[in-house]
């Protein structure tokens, strides 16, 4: 059911743990619906750019969660904020050579964890966030409103 | 079938003993005693069971979950919930059956290996404290 890079990033993934201090945390899923993943990003400012120096994950969830952390991690680590904002989950499916499709919603979580990641940075540090950006943090918050509601 | 009984639930009792022993933070779900003789059933916490399970599965050892990753309708066991489980720890859960071939010596092999799984994936869950 699971392709063997899958099951690979499964079993050594990369990049896990807490950045002490970081530019911006994105936390995303919802313990009771069985997915939760936070992703801890530290920026380094040169002239012109802001390159994601480190990235890291924690994750609760299953063999797809923390598979696809681990490859967003890895396909944004070194990556200007900009590019690592175009990363979109058939970059995620497609290094794993895919997901099966019950799954394919670990994918959107990787890359909700890291945009909302992306937006806790530059909200932070009051710098203009593009619309796509912010529409896609209101679309997230929104889905977290949902579930919460539906939990309580 | 009697003495087939009493040797399973020697087996059963000595899992359930040591894992709750040697995982911090495990449980036992359902009832200590009043329960089947092959059946023990757990929720470890901060973890999914999915995940726990295929790290078993890597190992040869077959175990199910009612966790809501591995069901078709990704949600929680019914049966889980009914007993009081609240989803997140239903999430977290590990059903070990034993059966008329399973040896002490299996027993000791899941012992073994059972408490660094659980332990590897706390490190990587956010809810590790």
């Amino acid at each position: 059911m699971y392709t063997k890079k899958t099951m690979q990033c499964f079993k050594n993934p990369h990049n896990y743990g807490k950045i002490k201090n970081p530019s911006g945390i994105g936390k995303v899923g919802n313990i009771v619906c069985g997915d939760v993943m936070w992703i801890y990003i530290k920026i380094q400012k040169n002239k012109k750019q802001e390159i994601i120096k480190n990235i890291k994950f924690e994750t609760f969830g299953c063999v797809a969660a923390i598979a696809t952390s681990s490859v967003v991690t890895d396909l944004a680590k070194g990556k200007t904020i900009k590019q690592a904002f175009k990363i979109n989950r058939e970059n995620i499916v497609n290094f794993l050579g895919g997901l099966p499709l019950i799954k394919l919603h670990c994918s959107v979580l990787a890359i909700d964890a890291l945009s909302e990641a992306i937006y806790d940075y530059l909200s932070k540090e009051k710098k203009e966030i593009s619309k796509e950006l912010q529409e896609r943090h209101k679309k997230i918050m929104k889905e977290k409103m949902k579930l919460s509601s539906k939990t309580l | 079938m009697n003495n087939e009984n009493i040797r399973l639930t020697k087996l059963r009792n000595k899992l359930i003993k040591e894992i709750l022993n040697q995982i911090p933070y495990s449980h036992l779900n359902g009832h200590p005693t009043k329960r089947l003789p092959n059946n023990a059933n757990f929720w470890f916490k901060g973890i999914e069971g999915e995940s726990i399970v295929i790290h078993l599965d890597l190992l040869g050892i077959a175990t199910s979950t009612g966790s809501a990753c591995s069901s078709e309708k990704l949600e929680p066991s019914y049966v889980l919930l009914a007993t009081g489980l609240r989803p997140e720890q239903a999430h977290g859960s590990l059903r070990l059956s034993l059966g008329k071939w399973t040896t002490e010596k299996e027993i000791n092999y899941v012992l073994k290996v059972l408490p660094k799984i659980i332990k590897n994936l706390r490190e990587i869950s956010p809810f590790k404290d």
